[in-house]
């Protein structure tokens, strides 16, 4: 194992024979850590992360609560396509900003009466203010389904659905096959076709080991409802910045929530439910 | 003993032939070289070097992949008229035809593996080591 490992260290030039390369490289499964093993590693991430990035990172590796089930309500009557959430999420959680620009939240606009029709919608409207008239948005994200077709098909289990119904990725286990990126339905997840690029005054140190930390080149990446924040009890980042209150949070088990009104009292869809994906994420139009 | 005979005479057969032989090897390690020039630069760069994006995840890799294992399929399949139906004719190409399905399936096994983003993981996979998702995961 270890004469494979310094070989393909070998080829790729970039690593070289240190401890911590070689720990990093035997480093196991987020899920078969004990305690003690996910303090080392999250010691040796921040020390990498200081050294990368020359910024003091905190890493929580805060596990999910009981009696919570994270859902997601967006009003596709108030969305006026601003895209604040979008930009607000890629600084929430690190994304690359360029070459290669990823984002998790992709706002589609579709013809006024045609919302079925998603074949024809446009990802990339680009005009002078929104919204335009005869249109309206629908922003899409990683749908956190209760049936994920992306877990069932990750050949090393590298993601899977946390207690609280958020999917997740351990991106130091992730082996970049992208089978996950072709079985999602709702193009919920991004990849890193290179090394994520990220001005260093811009980066949040706030993070979590299966959320927002930053990721590296060739691993998979998706909305994780602000894993950092929720946990802690704060909105995720697009529902805190959107401007029209389009975007609803809550916990699906508790009867008083909002997301339990929404759904008990709006006429409430989830998307491509034929696909038997069981989303956590309703729209619905309030008005 | 016998195994170490056959063993020499393979290698004398490969390593031995006429210049036309030797240009053609040549030629193909030539192929050889340059590809592998482009991987380590894969390996340095990312997968972008590749020009596949989100929306076009999986490219020509997976293409050839499935190509050459519906290759490897078609050429095994030949054993059927010649060892169950014992149609003599056909039992001469049947060496050939192994010989393509395991070449065949050399290339589909390092397409995958030039199509993982992350090689240096790879022990990830291997059962029992790694968490092979088995059968959960179709292709796993």
């Amino acid at each position: 194992m270890l004469s494979m490992g310094a070989m393909v260290g070998l080829s790729m030039g970039s690593i070289s024979c240190t401890r911590d390369a070689v720990e990093e490289f035997l480093q196991k499964h987020f899920r078969e850590m004990t305690e003690e093993e996910k303090k080392q590693v999250i010691r040796r991430l921040e020390a990498k992360y200081l050294k990368k990035y020359g910024k003091e990172f905190h890493i929580s590796t805060q596990p999910a609560d009981t009696g919570v089930l994270w859902g997601y309500g967006l009003d596709l009557s108030r969305c006026i396509g601003c895209r604040r959430c979008v930009y607000a999420c890629v600084k929430e959680n690190n994304q690359s900003r360029i070459n290669p620009q990823l984002q998790w939240i992709r706002v589609i606009r579709l013809k006024k009466g045609s919302l079925i029709n998603l074949e024809n919608a446009e990802h990339y409207y680009n005009p002078e203010t929104v919204p335009e008239p005869g249109f309206m948005y629908m922003p899409v994200q990683c749908q956190q389904c209760e049936n994920p077709p992306c877990v069932r098909v990750c050949p090393v289990k590298a993601t899977w659905t946390e207690r609280d119904g958020i999917v997740v990725v351990d991106y130091d286990w992730c082996i970049g096959c992208r089978y996950c990126v072709a079985a999602c339905p709702y193009k919920g997840r991004v990849f890193n076709w290179a090394e994520p690029n990220i001005p260093s005054a811009e980066l949040n140190t706030g993070v979590h080991y299966l959320g927002n930390r930053p990721r590296m080149k060739n691993v998979v990446e998706k909305c994780t409802f602000c894993i950092q924040r929720v946990r802690q009890g704060r909105y995720p980042a697009c529902v805190e910045i959107c401007p029209t209150g389009t975007r609803k949070f809550g916990n699906l088990l508790d009867p008083n929530s909002e997301i339990r009104y929404l759904i008990e009292n709006k006429r409430v869809f989830r998307l491509k439910e034929d696909f038997n994906t069981e989303p956590k994420f309703y729209y619905f139009f309030s008005a | 003993m016998e195994a170490w005979r056959l063993f020499k005479k393979s290698v004398n057969m490969v390593l031995f032939g006429t210049r036309g032989y030797y240009l053609w090897c040549a030629f193909l390690l030539t192929i050889i070289g340059v590809a592998l020039t482009f991987y380590i630069d894969q390996l340095d760069a990312g997968l972008i070097v590749t020009n596949m994006r989100d929306q076009v995840s999986w490219g020509l890799y997976i293409g050839n992949f499935t190509y050459l294992v519906g290759v490897a399929a078609a050429a095994v399949l030949l054993v059927i008229p010649a060892y169950i139906y014992h149609f003599d004719p056909i039992k001469e190409i049947v060496v050939l035809g192994e010989l393509l399905a395991a070449s065949a399936i050399i290339m589909a096994l390092m397409f995958v593996f030039a199509d993982l983003g992350r090689p240096d993981r790879f022990w990830h996979i291997i059962p029992f080591i790694g968490t092979l998702s088995f059968p959960k995961s179709l292709l796993a």
